[in-house]
């Protein structure tokens, strides 16, 4: 498997209340929504099938189609809200902060 | 094409949108996601694409929840209820998911064009065989209380129509079916007895002779019209068709056909073979 690196902002714990970052690299097969979903769903410990769909926020196929297409040149960067998280969306990989009460 | 129905297009051309579409077609009842992402590993299988990594299933029930499936639900296709994760057809045409033949696609995309609301007073045509039959399974499908179809040969009552007609009767929808031809007339006798089988007596349905001549007429409830013509055969044995097909109770083609039909549609019992046998004297 790969290598998922997770890093937090608060005090080394994977788990805390505190808002939490993660940086999730997008593996070469693997679409960049699918990314964005899974690093979601690690940050906010929840399953899949209980996030609110991405195609909500923004259609997965244009994000994947503009990112994956794009020349080397191209720095390419999406950010949005996705399930109470601020989510940006690279060529190379996902960063997810979480949101909370305070800092929304 | 209006951007809705390239929309619709680009939809169906996905070939995973048309295995959602036939596998929820196929099973008929609700599904929830993850029993979509087995019918779909099934599928994939069978298409020789073969994966049963976890990794892989994970990636396929994400695409689905969070791409394919409230795309389907936004177009009209599916009811897609993300919270339970519920998938519902929403009584789409049959779709086969191994068509390659974008040709085929647009052409269905003008089939679903005139299935939706979008303008009442709108015609469609429907260019090769394939979906004229494909447009008669759908207007069987859809038939709430009547189906009334009209055929000139015996090779226009496709199997798969037959099935159709079969799981309309089921439902209740009253079946009345005519033909000069005395073959056509014996096989829907035996595989649709509940139905009102008929021989017609308009001159225009049957003019003599000479292509292109219709071939079948479809009305569903009285508001749905497919009328098909039968033009001159090439090369192969079946006639190649064209359609015109038209929704709506105040649809030009729909009132003409309705028109043309006229106190036939009222009177269909008194020409019926069975109600014919049953008179007690020579007609």
């Amino acid at each position: 498997m790969t290598d998922k690196s997770v890093t937090d902002g608060g005090d080394g714990n994977d788990h805390s209340d505190q808002s939490l970052h993660l940086s999730y690299s997008i593996e070469e097969t693997e679409a960049p929504s699918t990314a964005v979903a899974r690093a979601t769903a690690i940050l906010t410990d929840t399953a899949h099938p209980d996030l609110d769909p991405l195609y909500d926020v923004i259609d997965p196929d244009y994000l994947d189609g503009a990112i994956e297409t794009a020349d080397s040149s191209v720095h390419a960067e999406f950010s949005f809200t996705f399930n109470q998280c601020e989510v940006i969306v690279t060529q190379s990989e996902v960063t997810a902060r979480k949101l909370d009460g305070e800092n929304l | 094409m209006v951007p809705f129905d390239e929309q619709l297009v680009r939809l169906i051309a996905d070939a995973r949108n048309r295995a959602i579409l036939t596998i929820l077609h196929e099973v008929a009842r609700p599904l929830s996601t993850a029993e979509l992402v087995n019918h779909l590993s099934e599928h994939d299988e069978l298409a020789g694409d073969v994966s049963d990594e976890n990794d892989d299933r994970e990636a396929l029930y994400i695409a689905l929840h969070h791409n394919h499936l409230p795309k389907l639900d936004e177009a009209g296709l599916i009811d897609y209820d993300p919270a339970e994760n519920v998938v519902t057809a929403e009584n789409v045409p049959d779709v086969d998911a191994d068509w390659q033949d974008l040709e085929k696609l647009e052409e269905l995309g003008s089939c679903m064009r005139a299935g939706s609301d979008i303008e009442e007073d709108a015609i469609g045509v429907l260019e090769s065989r394939e979906d004229v039959i494909e447009y008669g399974r759908y207007l069987a499908d859809e038939a709430d209380e009547e189906l009334f179809c009209m055929y000139t040969t015996t090779d226009l009552l496709e199997e798969e129509h037959l099935e159709h007609a079969e799981a309309a009767l089921e439902r209740g929808v009253e079946i009345s079916l005519g033909s000069k031809n005395p073959k056509v007339r014996d096989l829907a006798r035996d595989r649709l007895p509940e139905a009102t089988i008929w021989e017609p007596q308009l001159d225009w349905m049957n003019a003599p002779s000479g292509y292109p001549k219709i071939g079948r007429l479809v009305l569903a409830d009285r508001e749905q019209i497919m009328l098909a013509l039968l033009k001159n055969p090439d090369t192969d044995s079946h006639h190649p068709e064209i359609a015109v097909i038209g929704e709506g109770r105040d649809n030009p083609l729909v009132v003409l056909v309705r028109d043309l039909l006229g106190p036939r549609l009222d009177h269909l019992d008194y020409q019926s073979d069975e109600f014919l046998a049953e008179l007690p004297f020579e007609p």
